[in-house]
């Protein structure tokens, strides 16, 4: 649906924003631009949206140059937001609709069912300045999905949330994939875009550093170390073809495995010679994984360790 | 460009600034600020006094007080019916000049005279008299004083010489000037140098005092977008152009219908105090509603370039400081253009986008100038105005997305390079 080939797009002063940055995203999928901040994810949301231009390389959408017509069907959450603190939520809602050219007979209807489902019911003539932040901010996603754009950009939808209305947003957001949207979830919270994300692109300094679906990057930078925790005499373990190199303790064992083979294929080797209270792959996590890439040393100052969500 | 949008844009700025307090203050302050400079002034001037203002004179001739008395009284009256004036005879026998000053002077600051008179021995040929006060200022009974002794020194001169007071009196009557303008169309109207006036200097305060409220709310909602970063949606859904240009459409409705209410209301206690419009006016006020309209949008473009520079309200107002001395420019011109509507000075003002609006508002109505001119006038303020949307455009394009420290110049001309 959403195809960015080599974008490029270097500030005035020399920085590299983005630097040969390419991705694609399908119907139903989750996809996560992740890394810290100013790592280049706000400029590539801009240049999807048309905002700005990129220097070299294309973004395509349905197969057209993005443009203005391309906004229309595009919604956007900005990471830091606010609304018209006068205005009433009905208004502000129906505003933002029409300059999307998706105004029509419906569209109060639509604004009225958007609030039900965030539990804000009947709220169309309050002032926004009324509402509390987390109302706010059910408002302002709203705005972004309420011209049912097929493409949405969420870029930190969950940041000051509690962790109710963070259940919330992830329905409706996962609710909205089923439906069939794109959608593009931007954040430098690395664990919580694990548990949406159906792919990924790490940035950093501009650079997509690791990209794929979470699974694949996962196995990619995952070692083939397998734990065991069990009653029984494991040594026999490191005898194993399979096994590549072990360490054996009483009661728990980590081997690793040797290339091409995986947790199934130790499985019936110990099922039937040890009482098996916990077996798993030893996953990395992405945040272990960015690390891992960038080098401890390089972690950029403020990269916040993440809170799951 | 999708009109659409940009008319979705400028409906929301109308219908919602239309509501602020900004607006709906600027409203209602415009009238009041035109009727106090209007009518106060005239209100505070002929407030009716009711104590007879007392002049101590010492008189060396001894036979002016009482002619003088008289006509002081007959011209001069109370609304209650007292004379204005009460002139006290000194005596001249007893006290010199001297010893009157340092007697009498005191009692001016008791406020039991209003002034000191010394009419010396020799007025007639010196024709000078002395008068003192704290208060020399109060121009008005000074003149009362003077005209009236003026008076009765030429009436004793000609009783003196035998001649005829009465015909004197009715030869001295002074002349009045009936002006009447006259245009080509060769339809004679008499215009009084008042109405003109009040229509150039009446267009000229509505344009300034309408750009003064468009800017506070057009500025401040700038600030708003930007700083809660609405901006991002904004131009995440429509262009920069059709963003600014439907701030413009909805900016110069508000300013419509603002000058629209200004103009009502002016009229309506124009015949509420019984004063009517001249048609003569009448008939002036399309070309002046057109030249303040298209004012307005010249100085609401450049506001909106500028404007959106700002990422607080005191930096609003800072860039704000730097237009206002250009809208009160042409008030620095007024009675230069009134007085001669066609010297070279006029001429060029009013090609001038700034002053063109005032200026040719002014001369339309001092003395109608060649059509052409009008046209050309209308023609520099037109292309002025593209002009300026067009390097607004540059600005506004990238000044939404830039927070932080406000553009420098060198930053700002570096906008302007940059291709669209």
């Amino acid at each position: 649906m959403l195809t960015v080939q080599n974008i490029r797009k270097t500030y005035k002063g020399g920085i590299k924003a983005v630097d040969d940055v390419s991705f694609t995203i399908e119907p139903g999928k989750v996809l996560g631009i992740l890394g810290p901040n100013g790592a280049g994810k706000t400029t590539t949301i801009r240049m999807i949206l048309n905002i700005i231009k990129p220097d070299a390389g294309s973004i395509t959408f349905r197969g057209r140059t993005v443009d203005e017509f391309t906004k229309n069907s595009i919604g956007y959450l900005p990471e830091e937001r606010g609304l018209y603190r006068k205005s009433t939520i009905a208004d502000t809602l129906y505003y933002f609709a029409s300059i999307k050219s998706a105004v029509n007979s419906n569209t109060k209807r639509e604004i009225s069912s958007w609030l039900e489902r965030f539990e804000l019911n009947g709220m169309e003539k309050r002032k926004v300045e009324e509402l509390s932040k987390g109302n706010q901010q059910k408002v302002q996603f709203i705005a972004a999905a309420l011209h049912n754009p097929d493409l949405l950009i969420l870029d930190e939808p969950f940041s000051g949330l509690d962790p109710l209305n963070q259940l919330k947003f992830k329905d409706v957001v996962l609710s909205l994939r089923e439906q069939g949207k794109a959608i593009i979830f931007c954040t430098h919270q690395l664990e919580s875009a694990e548990k949406i994300c159906d792919d990924i692109v790490l940035y950093n300094q501009g650079k997509s550093v690791v990209s794929g679906t979470v699974e694949e990057v996962k196995k990619r930078f995952g070692s083939n170390v397998i734990r065991l925790e069990f009653e029984g005499d494991a040594t026999f373990l490191s005898a194993l073809p399979i096994v590549k190199k072990s360490e054996i303790f009483p009661n728990y064992a980590e081997v690793e495995l040797t290339d091409g083979s995986g947790l199934n294929d130790l499985v019936p080797h110990v099922v039937s010679r040890l009482q098996l209270s916990k077996i798993e792959r030893m996953q990395p996590s992405l945040l272990s994984i960015f690390i891992d890439i960038v080098g401890k040393g390089n972690l950029p100052e403020d990269f916040v360790q993440p809170i799951s969500v | 460009m999708n009109w659409n949008k940009l008319f979705a844009v400028a409906r929301w700025e109308f219908i919602e600034k239309v509501r602020t307090k900004a607006f709906v203050i600027g409203l209602f302050l415009g009238p009041v600020i035109g009727l106090v400079f209007s009518v106060l002034p005239t209100l505070l001037a002929s407030r009716a006094e009711t104590t007879t203002k007392r002049f101590a004179v010492y008189d060396e001739t001894n036979t002016l007080v009482a002619p003088a008395q008289k006509l002081l009284t007959e011209k001069y009256k109370l609304a209650n019916g007292k004379p204005n004036y009460e002139l006290v005879p000194m005596d001249t026998q007893s006290m010199n000049v001297v010893s009157f000053m340092q007697s009498y002077a005191p009692l001016v600051f008791k406020e039991e005279f209003i002034g000191l008179v010394v009419i010396p021995k020799d007025v007639e040929t010196s024709r000078q008299i002395e008068y003192r006060s704290d208060n020399v200022g109060n121009e008005r009974d000074i003149r009362s004083l003077r005209s009236t002794l003026e008076e009765a020194l030429i009436e004793q001169a000609i009783l003196r010489q035998g001649m005829d007071l009465q015909a004197y009196k009715s030869l001295s009557r002074s002349l009045e000037t009936k002006t009447v303008k006259i245009s080509k169309t060769g339809e004679a109207k008499e215009s009084g140098f008042l109405e003109t006036f009040g229509l150039a200097y009446g267009s000229a305060l509505i344009l300034m005092l309408l750009i003064i409220t468009s800017a506070q709310i057009l500025v401040r909602g700038l600030v708003e977008e930007k700083s809660n970063r609405i901006m991002e949606i904004l131009v995440s859904s429509c262009s920069p152009f059709e963003l600014m240009m439907g701030k413009l459409v909805g900016l110069s409705g508000l300013g419509i219908v603002q000058a629209g209410v200004w103009v009502g209301f002016g009229i309506g206690a124009a015949f509420y105090f019984g004063a009517g419009i001249p048609s003569a006016l009448f008939s002036l006020l399309p070309i002046a509603f057109i030249f303040t309209i298209l004012g307005y949008v010249f100085f609401a473009s450049l506001l909106l370039g500028l404007g959106s520079l700002a990422n607080t309200d005191q930096e609003g107002q800072q860039i704000f400081g730097y237009i206002m001395p250009m809208l009160a420019l042409p008030f620095a011109f007024l009675f230069s253009v009134m007085q001669n509507p066609n010297s070279t000075i006029a001429k060029v003002l009013s090609y001038i986008p700034f002053t063109a609006p005032t200026v040719m508002t002014m001369r339309v109505a001092v003395q109608m100038p060649p059509v052409w001119e009008i046209a050309l006038s209308i023609a520099v303020l037109v292309a002025t105005i593209i002009l300026t949307i067009f390097f607004a455009a540059k600005i506004f394009r990238v000044a939404i997305l830039s927070y932080g420290k406000r553009p420098t110049l060198p930053e700002i001309i570096s906008f302007l390079r940059e291709p669209s």
